[in-house]
C-alpha cells in the first residue's frame, strides 16, 4: 500500500526536520495517537528515570558498512569519532555514578582507535561490558582479525547483528556478500567460546525486519534461527533479540521514498504493547544513551 | 461516493465492521482470532494457508495483509509462490473436475 505523502514530506537528515516529519503524522493520520495518551489508555504514567543501570555509549558513526536501515546514518565515509577525552570523561562518569553496566555501539564501534584502550579501563573498573558487532568487521583487515579473541579474553558480551537467516534479506539490507561474511563471523566467535555450553561467553543475536513490517514473535523467530543456523552452519548462539526499525534517519528516508511512510507509523502504534511499556518503564529509566 | 471498488485504506476499516451489526462482528473477530491463533498449526502456517486461500478468493485486502504476514513470518518469496501456486492448481483442477460433468452430459445426450 504505498502513501503519497512523500511528495510532501521531503526527506532531510538534520534532526530538526525529522522531528517534523514524525509529528506530522499525527496530523495526517487519525489513526496515530500520541505515545503519551496510549500509556494513559492503558493506566501507565509517563516514563520517569529510576537510576542509571546501564549506559551505552556511542563510540562514532564510522562503520565498514552503509546498511539500509541505518538508524546512526553510519558509514565508511563518516568522521563524527569520540575522541579520548570524552571517553575519560564517561568513565568518570562510569566510576562516579557506580554504573554496573556499559554497552558500547557504533557505527562500527571497534573502528574507534580508543576501543580496546576503552575496554581494558572499563575491565579495571569491574564493568559488564556488552559489544554490538555487526560481525563483518573482523574482516576489515589485519587490525580486526583478532576482535573475536579480544572480546573473549575481556569476557564481553557480543551482541551481534543477523537481520535474517537467509542471504537474499541480509545482502538486501546489509550490502552485497553480508550474509556469508556474517556466517563466517558467527563461526569464528563460536571458536573463541560464544555461544557455547558453559563457555560463560554470551552471544546474542539481533533480529531487525528487512522492509516496512514488523517482526514476528521473538520465540518463533529464535527457534528458526536457532535450528536453521546450527542445521546449514553449524552456528550456536545463546538468545536472538527481535527489534523494529526506528523510523528515523535512513529508514526514515527509506520509508518517504518508497511511500510506506504512514502505514507503518500505524502499524507501530496498533503494535503499542502495554506490557512491554510497563516493562521499558523499569528498564529503559535505568538507561543513559 | 469512491471512484474505485476496492481502496487500500478500507483495509484499515476491517475492525469497524461491528458499526452495523456488532454482535455478529465480535463473534467473527472472536473466532478469527482464535483460528489464526496457535493450535495443531503454527501461526506462521495459518498465515501461509491464507495467503494461498486469499489468491484463491481474490481478495485484495487479505492478499495485502497475508503477503506482509507471511513476509514478517520468515517466508522466502519463493515459498510464498509455490503457496499461490497451489491454490491455483487446486482452482484449476477443480474446474477441469467439473469437465467430467460435462463429458458425462455429452456422453448422455449423444446417439
Ligand atoms: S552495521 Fe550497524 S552501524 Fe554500521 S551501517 Fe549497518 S546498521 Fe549502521
Amino acid at each position: 500500500m504505498k502513501d503519497e505523502y512523500h511528495k510532501i514530506l521531503e526527506f532531510n537528515s538534520d534532526p530538526e526536520s525529522q522531528l517534523k516529519i514524525l509529528e506530522e503524522v499525527t496530523r495526517i493520520s487519525d489513526r496515530v495517537p500520541f505515545f503519551k495518551e496510549k500509556l494513559t489508555a492503558s493506566g501507565l504514567t509517563e516514563f520517569k528515570p529510576a537510576g542509571i543501570q546501564v549506559l551505552q555509549i556511542n563510540l562514532g558513526n564510522l562503520c565498514n558498512q552503509a546498511c539500509k536501515h541505518c538508524h546512526v546514518n553510519a558509514g565508511p565515509a563518516k568522521t563524527e569519532i569520540m575522541d579520548l577525552k570524552t571517553l575519560k570523561q564517561c568513565l568518570e562518569a562510569i566510576r562516579n555514578h557506580r554504573i554496573p553496566l556499559v554497552d558500547i555501539t557504533g557505527g562500527a564501534p571497534e573502528m574507534n582507535p580508543d576501543f580496546r584502550w576503552f575496554v581494558g579501563e572499563l575491565r579495571k573498573l569491574d564493568k559488564k561490558v556488552i559489544v554490538r558487532c555487526n560481525l563483518t568487521i573482523f574482516f576489515e583487515g589485519a587490525k580486526y582479525n583478532d576482535l573475536p579473541a579480544f572480546y573473549a579474553d575481556n569476557g564481553l558480551e557480543v551482541v551481534a547483528s543477523l537481520p535474517f537467516y537467509s542471504a537474499d534479506r541480509t545482502d538486501n539490507m546489509r550490502g552485497k556478500g553480508v550474509f556469508e561474511k556474517s556466517v563466517q563471523g558467527l563461526r569464528l566467535l563460536n571458536e573463541n567460546g560464544y555461544g557455547q555450553k558453559d563457555s560463560g561467553l554470551m552471544l546474542n543475536l539481533v533480529y531487525n525486519p528487512s522492509g516496512a513490517f514488523l517482526s514476528a514473535s521473538q520465540k518463533l523467530l529464535e527457534d528458526e534461527f536457532r535450528h536453521i543456523l546450527f542445521d546449514r552452519y553449524g552456528i550456536e548462539f545463546n538468545n536472538l533479540f527481535t527489534i523494529n526499525n526506528m523510523p528515523v534517519s535512513r529508514f526514515l528516508d527509506y520509508l518517504l521514498r518508497s511511500g510506506n511512510y504512514i502505514a507503518y507509523i500505524e502499524h507501530l502504534v496498533n503494535a503499542f504493547n502495554p506490557v512491554a511499556a510497563a516493562g521499558s518503564g523499569s528498564s529503559c529509566g535505568g538507561s543513559i544513551v | 461516493m469512491e471512484k474505485t471498488y476496492y481502496n487500500p485504506d478500507d483495509l484499515k476499516k476491517f475492525g469497524d465492521i461491528g458499526e452495523f451489526q456488532k454482535d455478529y462482528a465480535d463473534k467473527f473477530f472472536e473466532w478469527y482470532g482464535a483460528v489464526f491463533s496457535e493450535g495443531a498449526l503454527t501461526e506462521k502456517e495459518k498465515s501461509l494457508i491464507a495467503l494461498a486461500v486469499a489468491h484463491v478468493v481474490q481478495c485484495p485486502y487479505c492478499i495485502d495483509a497475508y503477503t506482509t504476514e507471511c513476509v514478517k513470518n520468515g517466508y522466502s518469496n519463493s515459498q510464498m509462490m509455490e503457496a499461490v501456486h497451489v491454490g491455483a492448481a487446486i482452482r484449476g483442477g477443480a474446474t477441469l473436475a467439473h469437465s467430467v460433468q460435462m463429458m458425462n452430459k455429452v456422453k448422455d445426450i449423444s446417439l
